[in-house]
């Protein structure tokens, strides 16, 4: 595969319609295996309900990299059906209710039916909460779908947002689910342009489950993956006025690196040291505890993984409209690509 | 007994121009495409088609100096996004144009007009919830502390391609949904309904207009949204003897709300109002409208809470005054990413439309 935007997109815009709340993530084996399938040698489920995706470099005993990029988003779930077919719903995962009202929403019921968050109109509101954010339990989605309600959803059915991908300025593209697409593209666009006389490694990709609710996947995946050593991918905070800036990063200047307890402090300076060799751009942020990806998880997952996390600058994190910067998913790829050829 | 010139089953709505109308560009300020899609719609539809110096557009259906005339309101701008200036990190500040809650806001796709007059998308950026604080979660910004975000990282990148004075809105959408299709979701139906029933009435009515027993003037006004309405001027131009307001009125049944709160119910047809924060209603005329709707079978609620204001509250006390009367329908939703409505109010409010037109000399009768 050809590591540039036009590809980058491609897959990410792709991958981003397979619906994938967490907890439905199994539901996208068919769709994967055919977007992915042909750049691997085997694929099996992962007991969380993620997706492993193998490549073998052909030698005996090679070391097992796992490349961990989580593949589920936030959403919501159905806990009552009212009537007209209003939907009350819970979060799964973190979730802004400040952005929800008018949303469009995908609910996956017996079939996919689109709903959008209601709103109340303003005389309805109670003028001393005026300027307050809405409460989850206070907002409901609109179905319309009356008495058909009933047969379509059930308490429990997951629903997700319903934006479709589109294209912004400066290479900058906007979506839902990229936290976690944009990395799963990266690392499979990577993968996918190996040169598999140089590969060092046997590769496993995990695209993990559940990593919103709790980095779940991350810690089952690597029990049996058991690898020896992994590149976690997952997105990072991207500038915001009023953010401090060692906090954030900034979108069109690469991925970044994290310095962390939690992180492997040897892997990553050869990972920077790879990217400075082959003038990739990264940028770095430091997290003094957990880092809130499955690097928390994995790294303690079975005898532990000594693990990197390369992060992918995103805006908008966990809502309809998550923006990215091609050129960051570009450079992460080819950085995957060149690790992977180049080794420890 | 009523009139009918066009039977009611006959009549056909404009539905392909209602679609097309709503995926406009419309910010109050930029009504020009909007307009022009009306006018190659109702070319060769009526009998002359002029527009006054702030951007109103007027068709004419029948000249005849001895009848009456009724004029129908519909305003073609919608509530948008001014473009105040570009923060240091290349996001966009901007004001609402016309009323947008700030709940409807964050986090929203928008498009913004370049100043080379190209479309371009932008999202309503927000402060990952991860960082915010307790009181940030619990309290919502305005828009003058929100920022478009059309991806560049630097003020720089944006020299020359945009800058203050350009105008956005809510990205464009259309879709039927809900059982059988019942609802329509879609961007800047307030009020593109009321310009494309007006459109449908002109292909119907044209051809057999000397029947009517009033001149019909379609009014296609400016600036609706910001209270500065082009309908003033409208009115002192052309001095109609009656006026229909064909607008939009915010829905409110939705689940929970108390029975006493509902304003008007989507998919039970047009909303006549009696009151509301601009207007008290010519009683007479409201009668008319009900006793029409009856007479011809067409579905027609009336509108049951006092809020909201509309061109009536500017064309009612306009030219001496006009007896006024508004005809909305139900949305929910309304000044939001999408208005929500049922599907066949349209056709009821196309209908009922057609036939006050058809028995306009009975106005006075009440």
């Amino acid at each position: 595969m050809e590591l540039n935007n036009t590809e980058l997109k491609r897959l990410l815009f792709a991958l981003s319609d397979i619906p994938s709340v967490s907890g439905m993530e199994y539901t996208a084996e068919e769709a994967l295996c055919e977007l992915i399938g042909e750049h691997f040698d085997f694929y099996r489920k992962e007991t969380s309900g993620g997706h492993i995706f193998g490549l073998r470099c052909g030698k005996e005993n090679a070391p097992k990299l796992l490349i961990d990029t989580h593949f589920d988003e936030v959403g919501f779930m159905v806990t009552d059906i009212l009537e007209d077919g209003f939907l009350s719903v819970t979060n799964v995962g973190g979730i802004d209710t400040r952005i929800l009202p008018a949303a469009k929403i995908n609910v996956y019921g017996t079939r996919t039916v689109p709903a959008y968050f209601a709103s109340t109109p303003p005389h309805l509101q109670d003028r001393s909460k005026a300027g307050s954010a809405p409460e989850l339990d206070s907002l409901l989605l609109d179905t319309s779908l009356g008495e058909e309600a009933k047969r379509v959803v059930r308490v429990g059915t997951l629903c997700g947002f319903a934006s479709k991908c589109e294209e912004l300025m400066f290479d900058a593209v906007c979506g839902h689910g990229f936290d976690n697409k944009a990395s799963c593209a990266a690392a499979i666009a990577g993968i996918a342009a190996i040169d598999r006389d140089k590969l060092k490694y046997d590769i496993y990709l995990h695209l993990a489950a559940r990593e919103e609710v709790g980095c779940i996947g991350g810690r089952t995946g690597g029990y049996d993956i058991a690898p020896d050593l992994a590149l976690v991918l997952d997105a990072e905070f991207a500038d915001f006025p009023g953010i401090r800036e060692d906090k954030t990063v900034t979108r069109g200047k690469g991925p970044s690196l994290t310095a962390s307890p939690v992180c492997d402090k040897k892997l990553t300076a050869r990972v920077k040291k790879i990217a400075d060799e082959c003038r990739i751009p990264v940028q770095k942020i430091a997290y003094a505890g957990r880092t809130g990806t499955d690097t928390d998880s994995l790294n303690i997952s079975g005898v532990g993984v000594p693990c990197v996390l390369m992060g992918i600058p995103l805006s908008g994190m966990h809502t309809a409209e998550e923006i990215v910067n091609l050129n960051d998913l570009t450079c992460a790829a080819r950085l995957i690509k060149e690790f992977a050829e180049r080794g420890e | 007994m009523m009139r009918t010139i066009i039977e009611t089953k006959d009549l056909i709505p404009d539905k392909d121009l209602f679609k097309r109308l709503c995926l406009a560009f419309g910010p109050t300020g930029c009504e020009e495409e909007v307009d022009g899609l009306i006018k190659d719609e109702l070319a060769g539809y009526c009998d002359k088609i002029e527009t006054d110096r702030l951007g109103n557009t007027y068709a004419f259906l029948g000249t005849d100096p001895a009848k009456k005339t009724l004029m129908l309101f519909a305003h073609k701008d919608e509530v948008g996004f001014l473009i105040t200036g570009v923060s240091p990190e290349g996001l966009l500040y901007f004001s609402n144009v016309g009323g947008i809650m700030p709940t409807v806001l964050m986090g929203r796709r928008v498009v913004v007009r370049t100043l080379e007059n190209k479309d371009i998308y932008g999202v309503i950026a927000t402060k990952p919830v991860h960082m915010l604080s307790r009181d940030e979660r619990k309290q919502l910004p305005t828009a003058d502390e929100m920022y478009i975000d059309v991806g560049a990282t630097e003020r720089k990148q944006l020299e020359g391609i945009i800058d203050v004075g350009c105008y956005g809105t809510f990205i464009p959408s259309f879709e039927y949904f809900g059982e059988n299709d019942k609802k329509l979701a879609a961007k800047a139906i307030d009020d593109r309904i009321g310009c494309a029933v007006m459109a449908g009435f002109a292909r119907n009515y044209y051809p057999v207009r000397e029947k009517l027993p009033v001149n019909v003037v379609l009014a296609f006004t400016v600036r609706e949204e910001i209270g500065n309405s082009g309908a003033n001027v409208a009115c002192e131009r052309i001095k109609p003897d009656y006026a229909l307001i064909l607008e939009s009125t915010a829905a409110s049944d939705i689940a929970g709300v108390p029975q006493s709160g509902k304003v008007a119910i989507t998919g039970e047809g047009g909303a006549v109002s009696f009151m509301d924060r601009s207007t008290v209603y010519d009683r007479g005329m409201k009668d008319f409208v009900f006793h029409v709707a009856d007479e011809k079978n067409i579905p027609v609620q009336l509108k049951k809470f006092v809020s909201g204001g509309n061109d009536a509250g500017a064309v009612h006390r306009a030219a001496g005054g006009i007896r006024t009367v508004a005809l909305s329908t139900p949305s929910r939703y309304i000044h939001s990413a999408v208005c929500v409505i049922g599907s066949r109010d349209y056709d009821s409010v196309f209908k009922l439309s057609c036939a006050i037109a058809e028995n306009a000399d009975l106005i006075d009768n009440y």
